[in-house]
């Protein structure tokens, strides 16, 4: 969890930098590199960051690594549409994206050491003999 | 050779020179009327100044009327360099009958929006094109007509213009500090 999580978070930081580039040096992302502009490739390198972040946290919960991977082609494309047709409507969606995905993250990992807290002074406060769960024997004993 | 027939012979030959005459003139009149009676169109230059995506979307106007006593159907075309950022709309229309030449009636007109879209990545030059409407050939009467009147349109791209963000844009972004800020700091305190 904690890897997708700094991961997002990574990715919402560089989705940052991208539009305060976008913004103020608007004309950074002019250079064309094999016939695309850099508009296309800096959005590519930030959004395989959270690609290769979503792949290595596949083990884990899946929801996220698998929103990280949808997104990553579709954000790519927003910013680089942005871009070249000064549409900005394609860029509110750039920004939207990280919006929610970070708000998810934050959401999950809540309500994952939520539940955390709530299971470990159960174990310790415990007296009564339990028969489920093999630790908990153990621990009376 | 006699008097009256050298006479006569050369009225003969004034006559031949006044019917060829009058016949070129007719002729000649018949043209003129063809080609300037036709359409009319304004203004016959647009010469254009952006910045790079500055203004990536807008359009101009151009008018196009009849001053013939009959209806007529138009035709617009682009061509040049500049075709591919140009779209004209429409790019064909019926105008009716105009009160003839010598009336000082307003004549049936229609306005032609020339759409420009430029994209950003556009390169620093000047691109120039050609409009042209073409009246297509009328149906009826004894003369067929194919008139065509072009607008010259020259578009200078300058240098990169700074991007301007509308409202939404700058409250995303707003958004999206808050929420990096906060899930960090968020996360932090429940860490200790």
């Amino acid at each position: 969890m904690s890897k997708i999580f700094y991961g997002i978070w990574i990715y919402s930081i560089l989705s940052l930098i991208l539009v305060f580039l976008y913004g103020y040096y608007t004309g950074i992302f002019e250079p064309k590199l094999f016939d695309y502009n850099l508009s296309l490739w800096a959005a590519l390198i930030v959004n395989v960051i959270l690609a290769i972040f979503s792949v290595i946290s596949l083990k884990g919960p899946k929801l996220l690594p698998i929103l990280g991977i949808i997104v990553t082609p579709i954000s790519t494309y927003l910013f680089y549409a942005s871009w070249t047709e000064s549409n900005y409507m394609y860029l509110a969606g750039f920004i939207v994206i990280p919006v929610i995905l970070l708000s998810v993250a934050t959401i999950m990992r809540f309500y994952q050491k939520e539940t955390r807290r709530e299971v470990i002074p159960q174990r310790t406060v415990s007296t009564q003999p339990q028969t489920v769960g093999r630790e908990n024997i153990r621990t009376h004993y | 050779m006699s008097q009256t027939s050298l006479q006569k012979s050369l009225m003969w030959e004034k006559t031949q020179r006044l019917s060829k005459i009058i016949i070129t003139m007719v002729l000649l009149g018949i043209c003129l009327v063809s080609t300037v009676n036709a359409i009319g169109v304004g203004p016959m230059e647009l010469p254009i100044d952006v910045e790079k995506g500055a203004e990536t979307s807008f359009y101009k106007q151009i008018k196009v009327w009849n001053s013939l006593e009959r209806p007529v159907h138009v035709k617009a075309s682009i061509s040049g360099s500049i075709a591919p950022f140009v779209t004209l709309e429409p790019e064909e229309f019926d105008l009716a009958a105009g009160p003839g030449m010598s009336s000082e009636k307003p004549s049936p007109s229609q306005y032609v929006k020339v759409i420009f879209s430029i994209p950003r990545g556009i390169a620093e030059s000047q691109y120039s094109g050609v409009i042209t409407f073409t009246e297509s050939p009328s149906q009826g009467g004894n003369l067929a007509t194919a008139v065509a009147l072009d607008v010259v349109i020259k578009l200078n791209i300058g240098s990169m213009a700074k991007a301007e963000f509308p409202l939404y844009i700058t409250a995303l972004t707003v958004i999206l500090t808050i929420v990096l800020i906060s899930s960090i700091v968020l996360v932090m305190v429940r860490r200790f």
